[in-house]
Order: C-alpha cells, then structure tokens, then sequence
C-alpha cells in the first residue's frame, strides 16, 4: 500500500484585491507554505503541476524560475478544473511509483501586468471567431444564456439561486482568507446591478490575486512529526466536451452527469459530508447539484429551497464561503474548494468545522464552449486516511 | 492604452464561412456522409468523423432559445455599445448560432418565439456576423 497517495499539505497566500506581487511569486509564496505544512522540505519536491491556461512561459521554465528540479512536471489547462486534475496527475503519478512528493500549484494576480495567463490573447478558434467579435461579457453573459435559460424552463428563481450565494456567505464570515466577508441578505443578492441579465453582481465571482498550493506524498514518505491527518483520494473522475456530437446540446446539462456515478462508486453520494462545488456563479452550483443526483433535473431550485447547506445542515455546501465570497485569484479559483475540502476532513476549519467530517465531495468546472456550456468538468471524492497514513 | 475589437480571423477549416459572410449568407457545415448539420465549423463532422463537409446557406429562420443583456462587455473596446443584446438562436437547420439582437428587446416569454437571422456587417472591418431580429406574430 505504500504507492498509495496522500494529501499532505495545503496554504494559501492570502487573497487580496491588489498585490504589488506577480502571480508566479505568488506562487512561490504558497509552495512554501504548503511545504512546511506537509513538513517537508523543498528538495524533497519531484514534481510539480502548474495550473495555468495559457503560459507565455512553458512549465519547464516557470520551475526553473522556481529552482525546482524534478522528475515529472505537467500543466493544467482545465481552466476552473484545473485544481482538481492536477491532483489527479499528481496521484496518478505517485501511484505509477514516478515521483513521491508532487506539489499543485495556481497563482493569479487581477493586474494584467503582473499576471501570467493574460499575457495572451484567445487561444481558442471557437470563441475567438464565434463568439467574442459580437462584443459578448466573457463567463457572465455566457451564464446569463445559461440561466435565463433555466428559469424559462424549469422555473428556477432568484430567490432559489440567492439561498446559495447567501449561506456561501454566511460561511466566509467564519473564513479569515474570504474577502467578502459583510453581511448579505436575499434583497442584497436580488438588487444587486445587472451584468449580463439575468446575471447580477453578486452572482459574479470577484477577481483577486493570489495563489494555493496542495502537497502530495507517497504514503511512505508522510512526515512522521505530521500534525493533522493525511487526506486519501477515494475516488477521482473527469469529463471534456460533454454533448459534442449533439448539433443541439442541452445547455442546462454538464458534463458533472457522466462525473457522478464514478464518483459515488466507492463512497455514496449519501455518505457525503460535505460538498464543495465550483461557483463561479450559483447557477453552476444549482446544475452541479442537479447533475450530481442531489435533486432530479430542473429540480434543483425546490432542492437549495428544502435543504439546509450551511456549514452544520444537512448537505453543507461550499463551507469556507466559496469563490463567490472569497474571491477567484484566476486559475487558482479552483483551488478554493479543494483547500477547504482538504481543511474540513483535517478538522482544520474553526468557526465552521462541519462536525466528524470524514468524506467530501470538490468539483471543478472550466472553459465555456459556443453552445454548450462547460467544456471540462472534474471531481474528487476525499476522505480522512485512518488509521493515520 | 488602445483597445481594439476582436475580429474574426479565419483558421483553413472555415474560410468557407467568411467568404460566405462576406457576401451576406449565413452558412453551416453539411456532412456529406452522415447529413448532421453543425456550427461553429469544425475541420471534421463531430458525429461521424467525416471530412467530406460542404457548406450550406441557412435560409434564417429560428427560434429563440435563450437572450442576455450584455452591460459590462469583456473587451473594453465595445463599451461604448453597451448594453448588447445576444440571442441563442436555434436555426431551422438544426445548430444553435450565437448572434446579436436586432429591433425589439427580447422579453422573457419570447423564448421559442420565431427570429430571423441575417449578417450585419459590423465595424470596424465590416465583416459580416449573425444579427437576429424577432418576427412578431408568430411563435412555433
């Protein structure tokens, strides 16, 4: 069982509107930090996952930046799921017996200037022919299509969508890394200025700076002074280009459908104890949660309306406040989610620890096609790896 | 700092498009093999692989399927046509086109109302993209 791999160690820099720092010092920044909590020291390091979408500079190069040498490197272009497949990879390549300590990284800086995915223009033809020279908003008036669409059909309403940016918030309150952090009610999220209608304000991710770092070890090589329990992977799926072969897709169905029943082979969706899924908007939230089988298709408004999803309910979502609350430092947004799965299973999450946590659910989401919706989609199932290691 | 509208700029796969657009016609992919219709243009059909795509002109029609209000464009250079108005719109031929919204604002019970579908020439080139305008009256 040595091969098997385990999470080790997790930091985040903290996430700040503006920081006169570049995303790839950002970087280092929380590769250090996720190193001395995993208790291990840099030389250790054999691989590294960047998660960048469009690098100017190959990976290769960023880690020499970073004084890495290494025997394995990969980038994740995933977008939003980027997180989440680098920690697959990186799993994947302990578990091939490759490497034994890997390190997942994601660093943004808001600033164009001082950020290393804005430095190129759209790469991808679809978007770059299709769809941006109509003068469109970017994520927002995509989602926009996508939730007018869904309140046409199924009825969904603000009210509905607002209970899940409203209980995200209520937990960033309890979460010294979230930005936003004041008070917001139902009538704040609905009179919130239109963006792309019917996208508001408050249903967009704010843009920050800064970066997460995730450290994996074989199970052999966990520091034995390690203070919190290692975290197992239990289960892990993926999904690109959902519906591709449909001229009419269903734009209100993701990909998260053919993620599912990998996920909850091992672990039932049941015995969950949390759940942390991409939100860059709370209309993903409400499909993923559709997709994932919580509640049947176009039911998952009368679902977020029925359950209690704060941090001591019955299905706590997005417990440390989500992007939506503490901000998407670019590629590093996914990172929320598994930094806060990662935390609660270690019992690490003061203020809104959910009770006995042993197994929880984190999803990534990234890239909008032309008419569909995601082009990728990924989730973990994590669980506490007792006994110790 | 100077921005400046992105434009189209076609890939070898589908210059038959814009030579199309250039001349006013909307055009989508045929496979000549399977018979599937697709858009955007890809370089293979999606659904049988094939190569052997020709291009068809889309007569206009379809129905809306979705809209959005766009306030806050993502490049800066179209700020000053905020708000646009896009429309999902699901051609007769049986794709889904992207296109910006002619005439009367869509309201939302005009979902699966009838729209028409032309190409605009759009500054600052003038080339051509898909503008839909909804026909009033009829619904499907």
């Amino acid at each position: 069982m040595s091969r098997e791999a385990r999470v080790v160690g997790i930091a985040e820099t903290p996430f700040v509107r503006n920081s006169p720092h570049s995303a790839v010092q950002l970087m280092c920044q929380a590769i250090e930090a996720a190193l001395a909590d995993a208790h291990l020291a840099a030389t250790a390091v054999e691989g590294l996952a960047i998660c960048t979408m469009t690098v100017p500079d190959d990976a290769p190069f960023l880690a020499e930046a970073m004084g890495f040498e290494l025997g394995w490197i990969d980038k994740c272009d995933q977008g939003g799921a980027a997180a989440v497949t680098s920690l697959i990879r990186a799993m994947h390549a302990i578990e091939a017996g490759y490497v034994d300590v890997v390190v997942c990284v994601g660093g943004g800086n808001r600033d164009p200037r001082l950020d290393h995915d804005s430095v190129l223009t759209i790469g991808d033809y679809s978007r770059r022919n299709y769809v941006a020279p109509l003068g469109y908003g970017g994520p927002n008036s995509m989602f926009g299509l996508i939730q007018r669409r869904h309140m046409h059909e199924y009825g969904t309403t603000l009210e509905q969508l607002g209970t899940i940016a409203v209980t995200q918030r209520r937990h960033a309150r309890a979460n010294p890394n979230a930005l936003l952090r004041e008070e917001m009610g139902l009538a704040d999220y609905i009179g919130s200025r239109l963006i792309a209608d019917p996208i508001r304000l408050l249903d967009c991710v704010m843009p920050c700076s800064g970066s997460a770092a995730v450290v994996l070890a074989a199970a052999d090589r966990v520091a034995p002074d390690l203070p919190h329990v290692p975290v197992r992977v239990a289960a892990a799926a993926e999904n690109v280009n959902h519906q591709v072969r449909d001229p009419l897709p269903d734009r209100l169905s993701t990909g998260v459908r053919a993620l599912a029943p990998r996920l909850f082979r091992d672990v039932a969706r049941d015995d969950l104890d949390f759940v942390q899924l991409y939100d860059d908007y709370p209309i993903a939230v409400l499909m993923q949660l559709e997709d994932l089988g919580f509640a049947e298709k176009g039911k998952g408004g009368a679902f977020v309306e029925q359950t209690d999803l704060a941090f001591d309910g019955t299905v706590p979502l997005n417990t440390g406040g989500g992007q939506l609350s503490c901000g998407q430092p670019r590629s590093t947004g996914g990172f929320v989610g598994v930094v806060e799965a990662i935390r609660q299973l270690q019992g690490r999450a003061e203020g809104r620890q959910v009770p006995d946590a042993r197994a929880g659910l984190v999803t990534g989401i990234g890239h909008l096609a032309h008419s569909t919706n995601l082009a990728c989609t990924a989730g973990l199932v994590l669980e506490r790896s007792d006994p110790w290691r | 700092m100077a921005v400046t509208r992105p434009r189209p700029r076609p890939v070898p796969w589908d210059e038959g498009f814009w030579e199309r657009a250039r001349a006013g016609t909307l055009a989508v992919q045929r496979c000549g093999e399977c018979g599937a219709a697709q858009h955007y243009p890809r370089p293979v059909c999606v659904r049988c692989r094939s190569d052997l795509l020709r291009w068809e002109t889309a007569g206009g029609a379809g129905t809306l399927h979705s809209f959005t209000v766009v306030r806050v464009p993502l490049n800066k250079a179209f700020a000053d046509e905020a708000p646009i108005l896009l429309a999902d719109v699901e051609l007769a031929e049986g794709v889904r086109v992207l296109a910006r919204v002619l005439g009367r604002e869509p309201a939302d019970d005009d979902i699966g109302a009838s729209v028409e579908v032309t190409m605009v020439p759009v500054e600052p080139d003038g080339v051509p993209l898909p503008h839909a305008r909804l026909v009033d009256g009829a619904r499907t």
